[in-house]
């Protein structure tokens, strides 16, 4: 039997062959979760892929002001933070419950499918952990929503150890040196930033300035809540 | 409007409420805090995963030859079945699996105790055991501040009651403040004496079997003072947070000088311990061998009942040489028919009857509550009591809170439910008597004790509702000696055998003993 992967509720099935196990069964979200997750509607922030509530002629929110004409051309992202996903993402990150995040798979690919109709060589580059972290958590947050696209993936960033940002203010994230480092060269000149949570975007902007003086042209970042 | 505005200021007393309560929480921290240094004690009987481990390993160090250390895998794989080591969990839909970044491969990880941290394929867990079966003195003297108590041992000894020093010599170095006040009644003083005996003569188990309002914790005050005495280890396991935290202060005041740990999930001290720990039954995953008293509390209830990896969680936290006490209102026949030593309290400590509940037929359609309970509200506004409404599910106690506060809108209502956010503040407000109507789905059933209160429940043809359920509901009522006796009403759609066997249940221990 298939479960909600962030409830465990049971997915009711129509009965048909993939019981037998003839065809791969993904798993997927409960109703009871669909309702709680809120996708974001357009019209969205030409730069940060935030929902705006007023349709204005700029179609971009105050906080993007910053951002206009740096590397990182847009973002796009999954979901509204909502309290109901930022638990699931807190499990996911801090609990360390890796299958929380695999009944996003058919959402997580559908929507940067969406968000990539012209460009087809493109590769996804996962935000990286410092070493540190990584050796606690065991497994990256990025690259696991990287691997449900089944697009091609390049770890070309390192990261060096720094506070959470989690635990920081806005105005401290602001101030921080980049701790992105390059690990090889790229290898694609288009390429899609792939992060948990685009929060005031520092982390995602950081990671881009590195790929363009590393000579990427196109960077766009796809995250799954906004 | 008018309701908005009430419940406006309702929320700020419960804010007011919950500031106070904070603010005590608070000192408390704080007071753990300032508890003594780490002794070898502090670690001995933990079970922890590597980096808990390494945040500790240079204490534990320090203790050399006292502690040894054993390490074991955190999980084990076979071909048909997946084990963890921590929690004991073999149920294939608890296990989850992922790449792992450190050792590159495909690695499983237990879901059921995920929120103690993980054990994954690749954790090792470390067992942390006292080398000596027999404490040796000299950590007790290797602070200033301990020398000075371990030099009047013996004199520290309170006893209020009239309770006779034994002659067994207390310890060298070990101290224990006893003021507890009240007199026990008879039957009380009978299993008090068991459980002391029990203990003194290391009975490997023993269930003590008294009715709701008892007086269950006062029973044990004697054993545990004779555990510590003796140097030994208690804990006390409880189901849930609520109760833990109710019991906390009972302890401190009775137990004045030694360190009680009151240990459970969200509580931030799990790297802290104490000769009396107090915990939720789920923290006895973090122990291995720790304990010589261990006391669980409601062993027939949820999460006890039907929980085979808790059972074998408790057997595991218990030293082998140990004495397991199981208190329990409403024993399940399995435990009677295992024939364990039992005691048996028939009467509550007030030696008055428990209240025998009343069932009604009472039909309960979603938005229309039935006459027969106003009518009987009629009854009980006389009595100048609280009342406490069980329903069944959350959805129901919604319903039900919305209709009455409709249907009675001078009276003052809430409704709690287990994933209530502010779940303490409105049992703190309904024991202060700020509200009069408490509507609650089972969470209140059992451990709580409310000075002054009628019971109702309704749908009590629930499946939730099972026998041991409605004799603990029933013994809410009259629980103050002051208010020995209250109103208790099953409304249900048809009798089932919970209701009747309950009601069967009371009535017999009622004729045990007030023939």
């Amino acid at each position: 039997m298939s479960r909600c992967s962030v409830c465990a509720n049971s997915l009711a099935r129509p009965i048909s062959w993939t019981y037998l196990g003839i065809d791969k069964v993904t798993p997927g979200l409960c109703q009871t979760c669909l309702d709680a997750f809120v996708r974001i509607k357009a019209p969205l922030c030409r730069h940060c892929g935030r929902g705006l509530t007023i349709e204005g002629e700029e179609k971009r929110c105050p906080d993007c002001a910053t951002w206009e004409g740096g590397p990182l051309i847009w973002n796009r992202s999954l979901a509204e933070r909502n309290p109901w996903l930022t638990e699931v993402i807190y499990r996911f990150k801090y609990r360390y419950d890796y299958e929380v995040i695999l009944g996003f798979q058919s959402l997580v690919q559908a929507a940067i499918k969406d968000c990539l109709d012209e460009q087809t060589a493109v590769v996804l580059v996962p935000v990286p952990l410092s070493q540190e972290r990584l050796h606690v958590r065991k497994f990256n947050q990025a690259l696991a929503l990287a691997e449900m696209a089944g697009l091609k993936i390049d770890q070309c960033l390192s990261r060096m150890e720094t506070e959470k940002q989690a635990k920081k203010s806005r105005q401290a994230r602001f101030a921080a040196s980049n701790p992105f480092r390059l690990a090889h060269p790229p290898a694609a000149t288009t390429v899609l930033l792939i992060d948990d949570i685009y929060t005031t975007g520092v982390t995602l902007h950081h990671a881009a300035e590195v790929l363009h003086a590393a000579g990427v042209e196109k960077i766009y970042s796809f995250t799954l809540a906004r | 409007m008018r309701i908005t505005t009430e419940n406006n200021q309702q929320s700020d007393q419960l804010r007011e409420l919950k500031k106070e309560a904070d603010e005590r929480e608070m000192e408390k921290v704080a007071a753990s805090k300032r508890a003594r240094p780490a002794t070898g004690m502090t670690f001995s009987g933990r079970l922890l995963l590597d980096y808990e481990y390494q945040a500790v390993e240079a204490a534990i160090r320090a203790f050399g030859s006292q502690l040894t250390v054993t390490a074991e895998p955190g999980l084990t794989q076979s071909l048909w079945q997946r084990k963890c080591h921590r929690c004991g969990n073999t149920d294939s839909a608890l296990f989850g699996q992922f790449p792992c970044a450190v050792c590159e491969h495909t690695v499983a990880y237990c879901k059921y105790c995920l929120v103690f941290g993980r054990v994954t394929r690749c954790t090792t867990l470390y067992h942390i055991s006292e080398h000596h079966a027999d404490r040796p003195q000299t950590h007790a003297s290797e602070s200033g501040e301990n020398e000075a108590k371990v030099q009047v041992q013996g004199a520290n000894l309170v006893f209020s009651t009239g309770m006779q020093l034994k002659d067994t010599p207390i310890k060298q170095g070990k101290w224990v403040s006893f003021q507890f006040a009240s007199q026990l009644s008879p039957r009380q003083q009978f299993a008090s004496d068991r459980i002391v005996e029990a203990i003194q003569t290391g009975l490997p188990e023993l269930l003590v079997y008294a009715v709701c309002g008892a007086g269950k914790t006062e029973m044990l005050f004697y054993g545990i003072l004779e555990a510590l005495r003796s140097g030994k280890r208690v804990a006390l396991a409880s189901p849930r947070a609520d109760v833990v935290r109710e019991l906390y202060p009972r302890f401190t005041t009775v137990f004045t000088e030694i360190d009680v740990l009151c240990h459970y999930g969200g509580s931030n001290n799990h790297d802290q311990e104490a000769p009396l720990t107090l915990l939720t039954t789920h923290q006895l995953i973090r122990y291995k061998q720790a304990f010589d008293v261990l006391v669980i509390d409601e062993v027939d209830a949820f999460p006890f009942h039907n929980d085979p990896v808790l059972i074998q969680l408790s057997k595991r936290a218990l030293k082998t040489s140990g004495t397991m006490i199981y208190l329990t209102a409403t024993p399940r026949k399995a435990h009677l028919n295992e024939k364990l030593p039992t005691v048996f309290v028939p009467s509550r400590f007030h030696n008055h009857p428990l209240p025998v509940p009343d069932s009604r037929y009472a039909t309960f359609t979603t938005h229309h509550l039935p006459k027969r309970f106003f009518h009987d509200y009629a009854k009980h506004q006389l009595t100048q009591r609280q009342l406490l409404i069980f329903v069944p599910t959350v959805s129901v106690a919604a319903v039900v809170e919305e209709t009455l506060r409709k249907q009675l809108p001078k009276t003052t209502i809430a409704a709690v439910h287990a994933n209530d956010c502010e779940r303490i503040e409105k049992v703190t407000a309904f024991r202060l008597r700020h509200t009069d109507v408490l509507i609650t789905t089972t969470i209140l059933e059992r451990g709580v004790t409310f000075p002054s209160v009628n019971v109702f429940v309704f749908q009590a043809d629930h499946h939730v509702f099972d026998e041991a359920a409605l004799v603990q509901i029933a013994g809410r009522a009259g629980r103050s000696p002051h208010d020995p006796t209250g109103m208790v009403i099953f409304y249900h759609r048809g009798t089932t055998r919970a209701i009747k066997r309950s009601i069967r249940a009371i009535t017999a221990m009622n004729a045990r003993c007030h023939p």
